[in-house]
């Protein structure tokens, strides 16, 4: 009987290689998902971005990663950026496109680094979340 | 000079409004980035997956996200420790990121994935190395 979710779950898994998927609710008893044996080529990790403060290339802390957007697809597109503490106000979260953030290392440690003004991240358009939607909204 | 720049930069802004906007200039050191005025579309949040429960389809807790793994801003995997459900210490093993499926209970985000006890508990394991930033096979 195992042996027959798993022979079930791997032709799914085929099918949809390329595509998301999404157990649907009337074959969900089917797509039985198996762990990976392998891992996928990776950059880098979630862990090393989030919540992590990010520099300017003057080693200036510009703010902390406070969530990161992802799409249907998977694909990283946003990073949500606390930089109040660094403009001296309360919070202000701001929206940077994900391949802008450089990664590198410093201390053995992941270092995150993004090139901008202090009078660029004053203009900017400022998010909020909302936790009764589970939306970033402006400001 | 550092008004030119600005004036520059929004000019930029306004045709490239959809992209995220990286400003060009002749000098390496002035690719400065700007903050997005918008959103680009998402479908998540890390912020709702990270070191968030994952539930199998009987509401039975199978583990807790510790780390994503992405490439090219790509997520392709999720790290999920499944220690507590095997009822050892603690056991990581990998998830295609598209197997978790994102729905709402109580007005919170809910993640399911359709596998079993028996699965998992043979599935490869895998740690965190943190000298090396990276996530080795268990042997």
């Amino acid at each position: 009987m195992l042996k027959h979710i798993i022979v079930a779950a791997s032709v799914t898994f085929a099918a949809f290689a390329a595509a998301p998927v999404c157990a649907q609710q009337a074959e969900s008893e089917t797509i039985v998902v198996v762990p990976l044996e392998k891992l996928p080529v990776y950059g880098s990790v979630v862990s090393a971005w989030y919540k992590q403060p990010v520099y300017d290339p003057n080693e200036k802390k510009l703010g902390t990663t406070a969530d990161m957007l992802f799409s249907a697809d998977g694909s990283i597109n946003a990073v949500m950026l606390d930089v109040g503490g660094f403009l001296g106000i309360g919070v202000k979260h701001i929206a940077i496109p994900v391949s802008a953030i450089t990664i590198t290392q410093k201390n053995n440690k992941s270092w995150l680094t993004l090139n901008t003004t202090k009078e660029l991240l004053k203009k900017a358009t400022a998010y909020k979340f909302d936790k009764a939607t589970g939306l970033w909204d402006p400001i | 000079m550092n008004r030119t720049l600005l004036v520059a930069l929004s000019f930029c802004m306004a045709i490239a409004v959809a992209q995220p906007v990286v400003a060009q200039d002749a000098a390496p050191d002035s690719k400065i980035v700007v903050p997005m005025e918008a959103l680009p579309r998402y479908g998540s949040l890390v912020s709702a997956w990270y070191k968030k429960p994952v539930y199998d389809l009987n509401d039975k807790k199978v583990g807790v996200i510790t780390d994503m793994l992405f490439s090219g801003g790509e997520i392709n995997a999720v790290m999920l420790d499944v220690g507590g459900f095997l009822g050892i210490g603690a056991k990581h093993v990998a998830i295609p990121a598209n197997d978790i499926v994102v729905t709402e209970k109580n007005n919170k985000t809910w993640l399911t994935i359709n596998t079993t006890k028996a699965i998992v508990k043979k599935a490869t394991g895998y740690k965190y190395d943190a000298k090396e930033h990276a996530w080795k096979k268990v042997q």
